[in-house]
Order: C-alpha cells, then sequence, then structure tokens
C-alpha cells in the first residue's frame, strides 16, 4: 500500500479531502484485538463514534481503494442518517467505478437511502430495475430482486 | 514561420513563467498523507471536522 496505492495523486488528494486518516501497526495489541484484525493490510471505515461501517483485507492498488473508501463513506453517511449526502457518495462510485465490485453494493444502499429519505419503496423497485439490468445475476440484484413487484 | 513559433513558446516561457513539462510533473505530484497513529485524536477531528476514519492496519516489513 505504501509503495503504490498510497502515493498515488488520486488516492492522497481523496485521503485528504474525506477521511481522517490512522495508522496502526499490527503489533498494536489493544487495537488489533478490539477490532479483532487478523491479516494485514486491513482497511477499516469507522464512524466518528467508532463504530465500524466496512472493512476490507488484503492489498488494494490505487483504482480498487477508491471504491472500496467511497461505499464506506457512503455506509458512515446512510447510518448518519444523511441521506441525501449519502446518496452523492454512493452514486458517484457507481458511476465512476462502474466496473468495481462495490459498484452494485452502492447502487442498493443508494435505493436504501433514497427509501429512507422518501419513505417511497418504489425506489427499491426502481434499484431491483437498475441493478437486474446493469449487474444481472449479482448477489445485490438478488438481494434487490424482493423489491421487483412493488407497484 | 517555425522560427516566429520558436520565438513566440520561447517569449510566453519567458514572460509567464509557463511550462508544458513542469505543468505536468506538479499534478502528478502526490499530496501528503497527514497519518495520525492515536485514534483517540483521530475520533476527536473525525467529530470536529464531519469526517469517517480510516483505519489502517499494516505490518511495516
Amino acid at each position: 500500500m505504501d509503495a503504490v496505492t498510497y502515493p498515488n495523486p488520486d488516492v492522497s488528494d481523496f485521503l485528504l479531502t474525506h477521511v481522517i486518516p490512522v495508522k496502526v501497526q499490527h503489533t498494536d495489541q489493544k487495537l488489533v484485538g478490539q477490532f479483532r484484525v487478523m491479516w494485514t493490510p486491513t482497511l477499516i471505515i469507522l464512524d466518528s463514534d467508532g463504530s465500524e461501517l466496512h472493512r476490507d483485507e488484503g492489498y488494494l492498488p490505487p483504482d480498487t481503494l477508491l471504491p472500496a473508501l467511497m461505499l464506506g463513506i457512503g455506509k458512515v453517511k446512510l447510518h448518519a442518517g444523511k441521506f441525501k449526502e449519502a446518496i452523492t457518495h454512493l452514486s458517484q462510485l457507481a458511476d465512476k467505478y462502474p466496473r468495481s465490485d462495490e459498484a452494485p453494493e452502492a447502487i442498493y444502499f443508494a435505493g436504501v437511502a433514497r427509501f429512507r429519505d422518501t419513505n417511497d419503496i418504489r425506489a427499491m423497485r426502481d434499484t431491483y430495475e437498475k441493478l437486474s439490468s446493469a449487474y444481472p445475476g449479482n448477489s445485490w440484484t438478488t438481494k434487490a430482486s424482493v423489491y421487483q413487484a412493488v407497484k | 514561420m517555425k522560427r516566429m513559433l520558436v520565438l513566440t513558446v520561447v517569449a510566453l516561457v519567458l514572460v509567464l513563467g509557463v511550462s508544458p513539462c513542469k505543468a505536468a510533473s506538479e499534478t502528478a505530484k502526490p499530496v501528503e498523507i497527514p497519518w495520525l497513529t492515536s485514534l483517540d485524536q483521530a475520533l476527536q477531528l473525525a467529530k470536529q471536522q464531519g469526517k469517517p476514519v480510516l483505519l489502517d492496519f499494516y505490518n511495516p516489513k
């Protein structure tokens, strides 16, 4: 991560703008135990109360780290009840990194944020339609399929 | 014609400090990441700045 991913200008600029970055050595038994870390690198996104909302294990190149961080930040906004901000972050991820593993999950949770913001369950039906069109067979499409019959 | 073009480019570099090579290298320069080592300090800053915390567990070897 230190050799390739973090020196990438897009990554360093993103970190500086969007998160408070902390490095913890694998020998820190207190935090390793608290977060049940069993491998390095392990990257965890926490909200400002210290609650874990997203985790990735293993090396991530720049184009993989950025959507992972965007998904984590979107989840933080969603859990904080900042639904419009969550929609913005998650939609940007899906638009900018449509081939990433995180894109279908981002579309799903953008739909959840829309539903929580409007209390209109049709947001989830629309989410299913978007997912089934762009990501047929994906596990997040399957999760959204329960809403396909919503009128 | 060619000489005029060269003179124009030289004049631009001298007067405006314009240098395509310099500009390209500057845009590619990474920003230094202000890594913290204290989670407590990070959470305090996260509250102040309304940002999430990225916790990176790493092995320096």
